[in-house]
């Protein structure tokens, strides 16, 4: 695992603060919102910013340059927000939420954390160019103004960034219609939203919440409407496994539009972890309602992928679907997979994937013939 | 409650003990028999309300994202293209066979007068300026066309000028490979169709009289598919009455080399062929006994390999995997001239091939223009407003509406006009009678015909389990 979260002594107790770190030497140490760094010894630094100095200490043999950190001197501690040489930089914008869904990794919790969203602006101004940037929750859209008003500011200065942002869909308007569209104008968003079944009943049931089946689905057309890109989300469970061929069926008849539909095994973690007997479902030997849906897609002509399925789990002619989604900072690979061929291509496992969430059919794989 | 608000005009039609309802675009689902009468009675089970509901017939209110499904769907379906950019072109109306079943009223091969000359080239040129194309697809008809490849080569000239881009499909009969010929099939942007009745008896009796020439024109087609393989080269029969007890040797003459489709069309009832062949209108129920049996031979060679009947799998396409055909003989609303046109030897304009024959044999004059003076909006305006299933009375209802088409050119073929009741039609119980075929292997949910309309609908011997697509 990777860490997010740093130890650090902050010579004055200031508010908190958003700063880039580059070396010393290099040309921007001295520009706004940047601290130069002086490695000390191995793994100590010294930061110097107009906000004043700190020493951060890093852990195993963290990459640095050019990072973007949120640093919390009261807390005596510096958050990586983004890390130069990560694809997967995800902001949790609020931990918040309206939903409890059954298989939550991010358990929600009830912590006003808004003063956060000034200095994620901030940070997203310093990011390296061309950066796709995660926006998670909690559930985002309960800041719902402050989103969108940000994503319309930075798109008129960073138009070069790429968001993701992940959205249960309850909270748009037709309200949102106008501003919608004028983000969509200018930056790239992929909207994450979850769909876990055809059935309201039971989509309701897994999302914890009674009535937000038909919201969503009126929200994803709102959305399409203003040329939205849009990632639909099922995560596979106990719950919803079955159903997964009727949900394709639904998917390629009614929402069409959307970019690509991520069928994604459960991160187990949080809930997933607590409600393990509803939620546990081993597809390494159950892989029909997989195949089905994705059959559904290929005639129906609807974009299709695996999220957090290895490799060895899916039958052969469906490993195609497989996409690495697992973000490096909690990925690992078992022991079994060191002798596994396809290791590189493979997505691996959730760094909390143990014996206890354990799919029957995992092998090294030989050569792809 | 019913009132008017809450529900879409109901479809149905009893397929075995079932009854099927379609919705607006062609969602289906099969219910008990009385489900109609039991809703007008308001004693329809719960179940079935609700099952009404997800088809989308039944709408709760008219704010529900169905209602908004349903509208983004008709208007996805009834897109209209805005630009023409599909053209048949006849460059001459010479030919050097006489098909029995001729449908173009050909030329004699040594008559003059009957090719495009250099002021239809200015004028055509001048036609595309009008139309301002992006991505143009042209296909030469005839007659001949192969007659005057130098024709055709100053005619793709002028479109790859025009166009942003363009592709050509040449249909000729191979009766003659000339060097020139062959200069023009090497482009590659170009494709080769061609007409295949069967093995040569069937070749000599409906197209060239002669065995001899059958055996040149087998031997130019093994030529050609063995030059440039089967993606370049397609084949088209016609089947007449007198071929209909050859479907095997027909079927596995076009296995045999290679192909992986047939369409199996009958003869259109135009042209020479209305003379020769007047009996077919009354035949229907002969042309659909013949396609059962020659579809479920082409079942039983799919044990092998990958082979469609086109049109049978471009409705298991347009119904189970929602794939617009594109089939300009069977859309509605026909939107004639919007996306397509045919440009004759003497340079009239027509809205579809069938409307260039009849007007040949001087049946009816469907020309809607001419490369001189352009067209004439005001009769395609008439045309238009006749072909739209979906507002016309016999149609509106109909379970299979959503699938089916309008072909208001081949009822003034047959009948001489436009207002027979379809259900009389030969257009109507052709497909009545296909999409009856295909629903009823649903109903009775015959495993062995399902799996091959899923392959079908997704071009693959790969079995798929997608049977959800047919409940």
């Amino acid at each position: 695992m990777i860490p997010l979260k740093l130890k650090a002594d902050f010579e004055s107790k200031s508010a908190p603060y958003v700063v880039k770190l580059l070396p010393t030497e290099s040309s921007g140490a001295d520009g706004d919102g940047v601290a130069s760094v002086r490695e000390l010894s191995p793994g100590i630094l010294t930061c110097t910013s107009s906000n004043g100095v700190f020493t951060y200490y890093l852990q195993g043999d963290n990459e640095w340059h050019g990072d973007v950190v949120l640093c919390i001197p009261e807390a005596g501690r510096v958050e990586r927000l983004f890390r130069a040489n990560s694809k997967n930089n995800t902001l949790l914008f609020t931990e918040r939420c309206d939903q409890l869904c059954v298989m939550c990794s991010q358990p929600p919790r009830e912590i006003d954390s808004a003063w956060r969203l000034p200095l994620y602006e901030q940070a997203l101004g310093l990011v390296e160019p061309n950066s796709i940037i995660g926006i998670s929750g909690g559930e985002p859209t309960l800041y719902k103004s402050e989103l969108l008003e940000m994503l319309n500011r930075l798109g008129d200065q960073r138009s070069d960034l790429v968001f993701h942002i992940l959205t249960n869909a309850q909270h748009f308007s037709e309200s949102d219609r106008p501003l919608l569209k004028e983000v969509h104008a200018k930056l790239k968003v992929i909207w994450g939203v979850p769909l876990y079944s055809a059935s309201k009943v039971e989509h309701d049931l897994i999302v914890g919440k009674e009535g937000a089946f038909d919201p969503l689905i009126k929200n994803l057309f709102l959305l399409a409407s203003t040329n939205a890109n849009i990632e639909l989300r099922t995560v596979l469970t106990g719950l919803n496994a079955l159903d997964l061929p009727s949900l394709s069926s639904f998917v390629s008849r009614h929402l069409s539009f959307i970019s690509t539909w991520a069928i994604m095994a459960t991160e187990p973690i949080g809930f997933a972890k607590a409600n393990h007997h509803r939620v546990f479902f081993d597809h390494s030997i159950m892989p029909q309602p997989i195949c089905s849906a994705i059959d559904i897609c290929e005639i129906r002509g609807v974009s299709v992928k695996l999220f957090n399925f290895p490799l060895c789990t899916i039958p052969g002619p469906y490993r195609q679907f497989c996409a690495q989604s697992i973000s490096d900072w909690k990925t690992k690979y078992l022991k079994i997979c060191d002798s596994c061929s396809q290791r590189t291509s493979c997505c691996g496992f959730f760094e909390w994937y143990n014996d206890k969430w354990k799919w029957q059919n995992v092998e090294p794989l030989g050569e792809v013939g | 409650m019913i009132s008017a608000s809450n529900y879409t005009p109901l479809r149905f039609r009893d397929i075995g003990d079932e009854l099927l309802i379609t919705n607006e675009v062609g969602d289906f689902g099969l219910f008990p028999l009385d489900t109609v009468e039991r809703f007008f009675a308001g004693t329809l089970p719960e179940k079935s309300v609700d099952e009404l509901k997800t088809l989308g017939v039944l709408i709760d209110n008219a704010d529900s994202w169905q209602l908004m499904s349903l509208a983004r769907r008709l208007k996805k379906q009834n897109a209209v293209a805005k630009k023409v950019h599909y053209l048949i072109l006849i460059p001459t109306l010479r030919c050097n066979l006489t098909c029995s079943y001729c449908q173009v009223s050909r030329a004699p091969l040594a008559a003059s007068g009957f090719d495009w000359n250099d002021k239809r080239l200015d004028e055509f040129s001048a036609y595309l300026d009008t139309i301002e194309p992006d991505h143009l697809k042209v296909e030469f008809q005839g007659g001949e066309p192969t007659l005057r490849p130098d024709l055709i080569s100053k005619i793709m000239e002028i479109c790859l000028t025009k166009a942003k881009s363009a592709d050509f499909v040449i249909c000729t009969n191979i009766l003659d490979l000339s060097p020139e010929v062959l200069k023009l099939f090497d482009r590659e942007d170009t494709v080769i169709s061609t007409s295949l009745d069967g093995p040569l008896q069937a070749m000599s009796s409906n197209r060239t009289k002669d065995d001899n020439l059958s055996i040149r024109t087998q031997k130019n087609l093994e030529y050609l598919l063995k030059s440039y393989g089967p993606g370049k080269v397609s084949a088209l029969p016609t089947i007449t009455e007198d071929n209909f007890s050859n479907f095997r040797e027909l079927i596995d003459t076009y296995i045999e080399l290679g192909f992986q489709s047939i369409f199996l069309r009958p003869v259109n009832y135009q042209g020479f062929a209305r003379k020769k062949h007047a009996k077919m209108h009354e035949e229907v129920a002969r042309w659909n006994n013949y396609y059962t049996s020659a579809i479920e031979y082409i079942k039983e060679r799919n044990r092998s390999g990958y082979f469609e009947e086109f049109y049978l799998a471009s409705l298991a396409r347009k119904i189970f995997g929602h794939e617009e055909s594109g089939f300009v003989d069977l859309r509605s609303p026909v939107s004639f001239l919007s996306d397509y046109a045919v440009i004759d030897f003497n340079g009239k304009i027509y809205p579809s091939d069938e409307a260039r024959m009849l007007s040949r044999i001087k049946h009816v004059d469907l020309a809607v223009g001419d490369l001189t003076d352009g067209v004439d909006s005001a009769k395609i305006l008439s045309l238009n407003s006749a072909g739209v299933n979906q507002v016309h009375e016999d149609c509106l209802h109909c379970v299979y509406m959503p699938f089916c088409g309008i072909d208001i050119v081949d009822d003034i073929s047959r009948y001489g006009r436009i207002d027979l009741p379809k259900a009389d039609t030969w257009f109507c119980n052709r497909h009545m009678f296909m999409f009856d075929f295909l629903f009823q292997k649903v109903q009775s949910k015959q495993r062995d015909w399902l799996d091959l309309f899923l392959r079908w609908a997704r071009r693959s011997t790969e079995p798929s389990n997608a049977y959800a697509l047919f409940s």
